[in-house]
């Protein structure tokens, strides 16, 4: 009886206090009709606690437990009845005035209602926010990535990872065409050692991150120059409190700090020495490394909070990575050296004014590399400088617009010597002497309307433009994506946009475009999918279509080809959920069919990316509170090839040539591999606690190809192993976390 | 006598606007209006008003839909109606009541992070793992939950909720990870400290006085301090007569003899 009489008190005080414009539409008659019904759910069971209520004047109850309502309603004209209820879809019906038949109203279990959707097609993240598709810690402990992002990444739909290589091929494109930011600022090279025998470090420690945000295609108009994909890294913000982390293994040392110097600024200092000569002492090595790769990172980041919304964060980060290995091919046998080293310093700044959030990211990096491989004897540098803002701005509750640009320069130089033909590379062989420096400078703006109609939908649609001076053309791209959740828990989405990048600025030298003009490579995209779940499972597909024109390619013989065209094609699945026996595990399988413009014989033919199938399972199970095991397969086709099918000599020269069979018409034989590994986790005292693990890779010792070889005449071919056999790998973690107070 | 008229016509002069000023109205007065509900319903340990409470913040919300009070008052319906589910055993739905506060404490969280939502949030992050059912959901959400405190404290150390629900946190998080009943009752003393001299202006809240007094009780009994926990409890009924959960069922718990 209290109750009920307070509950009446409040709505008499709720009523007095309806905003002026629900009031101004209040009848003056004062006769109140009562609109009455009931709220069930499919199998017509009552809903109880239902919130029921008339949105023009919010005059409203909650369902009793027969599910029933009454309102009474005091304004004229049609209204707008509304029906919440937590884990099922909203409901609205439109009520006419002369309406007086009791409703019933059904309402569709959602299990994604509490959020608005936050899916987007092509879209994946890692990080610790709601509706994440990894967390950090699935990202360090999946089997096989060596706690690299980038082979973490490829543990996602749409990355055909057809190698041991950290290189990301996605949905049908080369790597070069997925962009990695960091804090906003685009990185230079999207992976470190690049080697005659795969591709070898990812960009980033993934200790130093707090989130990844991957896209497979379909990404907004905030994001340039990519014609695939977008990996996104944020690096993390000020520490919950100061910490000190050291971490051994077979193959690296690492240590990192945290400091909360005042409660307004923060440090973080990390650094991290890897080589992997001990670990193929110990397990042996398909290949003759000398040295084994190796190398180290440095990286410091200073956080001032200067108010609870603001904050200005600077990061640096000093890489350099090197090694030296023995290589094959049918003219000459020797040594390739490579030496990768570079540093990037990103500042960035943001915060929060009224329905306004501006950011400002500021950053230059460089890069310089030096590659050495008979007649193949080339250095590269790399400056980058990158201005990046953006200010996004909620109009009203359900619209976020942002609007922002970006000023791109970018300041390549090589010099060296290239084979004259790729076939011929010994020592002495004819050469091409290259020497030049390009200096491309990119204007990038764009404007994107984020708008959630209804608590179910939403539709992102958004416009940039983008010159460079390197192609001395404006493009002009529109995208749009929308997602809705339907009953059932189902939520589909859709995009589609159109794709521009700026080809590599080396391509523009005379020396190896050959007078081709090159354009902007342009890629349009189309996606349709479906998920159901966003908790602890989840599905998703996605089916995808993507066209390629004026696409610039090297040839083998490092000729550089305009006008290309292509298409790629597929469907990418992922599931996620817990399984039996108290295991949790994922599944990503894409399939795909890519074709291109071979450079070297100018047919539409089989990309080198073409790699059909791709499988990835990955099983986690907790043995005891602290001791977790976890497994991983990858199956994927072999990378099509193109065959040596004859050769010929010649005597000026004194080396074979090859004749080519049909192009990307042979694949290497198909990738399959599976890890396991084990940690446990113990909490020494309340502010100590360590890790120690260890992975045995490649269970199966399968002899994975990484490409082919020929003898010197091409009569005979053979498999080109990848670098890994059968290893263990093992290492610990002690970290101190200061305690509270 | 004519100096003293115009004395009160120039004290009721100045009176006037502050008086005025104090009214609630539009939001805030649907802010105040959730802050007393949801009380009385905690208090009264009634869960269908709670549900009354959070579905009229709800509708209040459609108005306006960033408000950060209202955006608050309907979080703490929903954490406290997850207490209630729990003590129902009806873990899902305690579940959804968590999952959508924290959605909306992450919202205030945004675009204005003050003390009393990073706070309620760790309280919340605090329950669900909990709830969630993995074991290993500690070492992620954990140091979440702590991380908000901490920030809370930061921006305000003198608050006493945030005292009060890191001395909540402190009573379930084991003594191994920095945790337990002599941690949770210093920070309970020192909330019930703060909130006797806090002079809260409605509609910015003002709950946990007696909260501070209930979850000491608790810390107390649990070393067996009965004495103390019955005097922390008395006091919490001082400052809330009708809290059903101390009278029907902390008080008399004191009585029965724990089972060896």
């Amino acid at each position: 009886m209290i109750a009920a009489s307070h509950r009446f008190g409040i709505l008499v005080v709720l009523a007095c206090s309806l905003p002026s414009g629900a009031r101004a539409q209040t009848s003056g008659t004062g006769s109140a009709r009562i609109v009455r019904g009931l709220v069930r759910s499919p199998d017509a069971r009552p809903i109880e606690g239902a919130n029921v209520f008339i949105i023009e004047t919010l005059d409203g109850v909650v369902t009793r437990e027969d599910g029933r309502f009454a309102i009474p309603v005091t304004t004229r004209g049609t209204v707008t009845l509304v029906v919440r209820r937590l884990g099922y879809a909203e409901q609205r019906r439109s009520l006419a005035e002369s309406a007086s038949a009791e409703l019933v109203i059904t309402l569709e279990p959602s299990s994604v209602s509490l959020a608005a959707v936050s899916i987007q097609a092509g879209q994946y993240t890692a990080s610790e926010e709601r509706g994440a598709t990894l967390t950090p810690l699935e990202v360090v402990t999946t089997p096989g990535t060596a706690a690299d992002v980038n082979r973490a990444i490829q543990s996602l739909p749409g990355v055909q990872a057809g190698d041991e290589g950290t290189a990301l091929f996605v949905r049908g494109g080369d790597f070069t065409e997925t962009r990695v930011f960091l804090n906003d600022a685009g990185t230079l090279t999207p992976v470190q050692l690049q080697t005659p025998t795969g591709t070898f470090t990812g960009t980033v420690d993934p200790f130093l991150l707090d989130g990844i945000f991957f896209s497979s295609g379909g990404f907004g108009a905030r994001y340039g120059d990519a014609l695939s994909g977008i990996a996104a890294l944020r690096t993390q913000g000020r520490p919950l409190r100061s910490s000190a982390t050291a971490s051994a293994g077979l193959a690296a040392i690492s240590g990192a700090a945290a400091v909360k110097l005042t409660p307004d600024v923060s440090l973080r200092l990390a650094g991290n020495k890897t080589n992997l000569q001990p670990m193929f002492r110990l397990n042996g090595s398909r290949r003759d490394y000398d040295p084994a790769p190796h190398g180290y990172d440095l990286s410091g980041s200073a956080i001032y909070s200067y108010r609870p919304t603001g904050e200005v964060k600077l990061f640096a980060i000093r890489q350099t990575n090197a090694l030296a290995l023995g290589v094959e091919e049918a003219s000459y046998s020797g040594d390739f050296s490579l030496d990768v080293r570079g540093w990037q310093g990103i500042a960035t700044w943001r915060d929060v004014f009224g329905v306004i959030s501006p950011t400002l990211t500021a950053a230059t990096s460089r890069s310089e590399r030096a590659t050495d491989f008979g007649a193949f004897l080339l250095g590269t540098t790399a400056r980058h400088s990158q201005l990046f803002g953006q200010a996004e701005w909620q109009p009203v509750a359900r619209v976020i617009v942002r609007v922002g640009g970006e000023l791109d320069r970018i300041e390549s130089g090589y010099a060296g010597s290239v084979p004259a033909v790729g076939y011929d590379v010994r020592p002495g062989a004819r050469i091409t002497v290259v020497s030049s420096n390009r200096t491309g400078d990119r204007a990038g703006a764009f404007a994107e309307a984020d708008w959630r109609p209804i608590a179910s939908a939403r539709l992102v649609a958004g416009i940039r433009t983008d010159r460079s001076t390197l192609t001395d053309e404006r493009t002009v791209d529109p995208r749009i994506s929308a997602a809705w959740m339907a009953p059932l828990g189902v939520t589909l989405t859709a995009a589609w946009g159109r794709y521009h990048q700026v080809p590599d600025p080396l391509y523009f030298d005379d020396s190896l475009a050959a007078g081709a003009r090159l354009a902007p490579m342009r890629a349009e995209q189309r996606i349709l999918g479906a998920q159901v779940g966003d908790g602890a499972w989840s599905g998703r597909v996605e089916a995808y279509d993507k066209r390629y024109v004026d696409l610039a390619q090297r040839t083998r013989d490092y000729d550089v080809v305009a006008e290309g065209t292509g298409h790629a094609r597929g469907v990418d699945v992922f599931l996620k959920g817990p399984a039996a026996l108290g295991v949790t595990g994922r599944v990503s399988y894409s399939f795909v069919s890519s074709r291109r413009t071979d450079p070297n014989s100018g047919i539409v033919t089989r990309a080198p990316f073409d790699i059909t199938h791709t499988l990835t399972a990955v099983a986690e199970r907790t043995i005891i509170a602290g001791w977790r095991a976890s497994m991983a397969y990858r199956h994927a086709t072999g990378r099509p090839v193109t065959p040596v099918v004859a050769s010929t000599y010649d005597g000026a020269q004194q080396v074979f040539v090859p004749t080519y069979g049909t192009p990307m018409s042979e694949r290497l034989p198909a990738f399959h591999r599976l890890d396991l590994s084990t940690s446990y986790f113990r909490q020494i005292t309340p502010g100590l606690q360590s890790v120690v693990f260890v992975s045995l890779m490649n269970m199966l010792d399968r002899e994975n190809a990484q490409s082919f070889r020929y003898n010197p005449d091409y009569s005979r071919r053979f498999v080109v192993p990848s670098i890994f056999e059968r290893s263990v790998y093992f290492g610990g973690t002690i970290t101190w976390l200061k305690e509270n107070r | 006598m004519k100096s003293r008229r115009v004395l009160l016509v120039v004290s009721f002069a100045l009176a006037a606007p502050l008086t005025l000023g104090a009214q609630l109205t539009g939001t805030a007065k649907w802010a105040d209006s959730a802050r007393r509900e949801i009380e009385a319903a905690h208090a009264a340990g009634d869960l269908d008003r709670l549900n009354n409470a959070a579905a009229l913040v709800e509708r209040a919300l459609v108005a306006t839909p960033n408000d950060r009070l209202l955006l608050y008052y309907r979080s703490l319906a929903l954490y406290r109606s997850a207490a209630q589910f729990m003590g129902r055993k009806r873990n899902d739905d305690a579940k959804k009541a968590l999952e959508e506060a924290d959605m909306l404490l992450e919202q205030i969280e945004t675009k204005s992070p003050a003390a009393d939502a990073l706070a309620l949030r760790g309280g919340v992050i605090g329950q669900m793992i909990g709830l969630s059912g993995n074991p290993l959901a500690g070492m992620t959400m954990g140091p979440k939950s702590s991380g908000l405190i901490d920030r809370a404290m930061e921006t305000d150390p003198k608050n006493p909720r945030v005292w009060l629900i890191r001395g909540m946190s402190a009573m379930f998080t084991p003594k191994m990870f920095g945790g337990g009943t002599d941690k949770a009752q210093r920070d309970l003393r020192k909330a019930a400290e703060l909130f006797a001299v806090e002079r809260p202006v409605a509609p910015e809240p003002s709950w946990g006085h007696a909260d501070a007094y209930i979850w000491l009780g608790q810390a107390l009994q649990q070393e067996e301090k009965l004495d103390d926990a019955r005097a922390a409890y008395q006091k919490a009924l001082e400052l809330q007569p009708t809290n059903q959960w101390v009278k029907q069922v902390l008080i008399p718990s004191l009585s029965t003899k724990p089972k060896d």
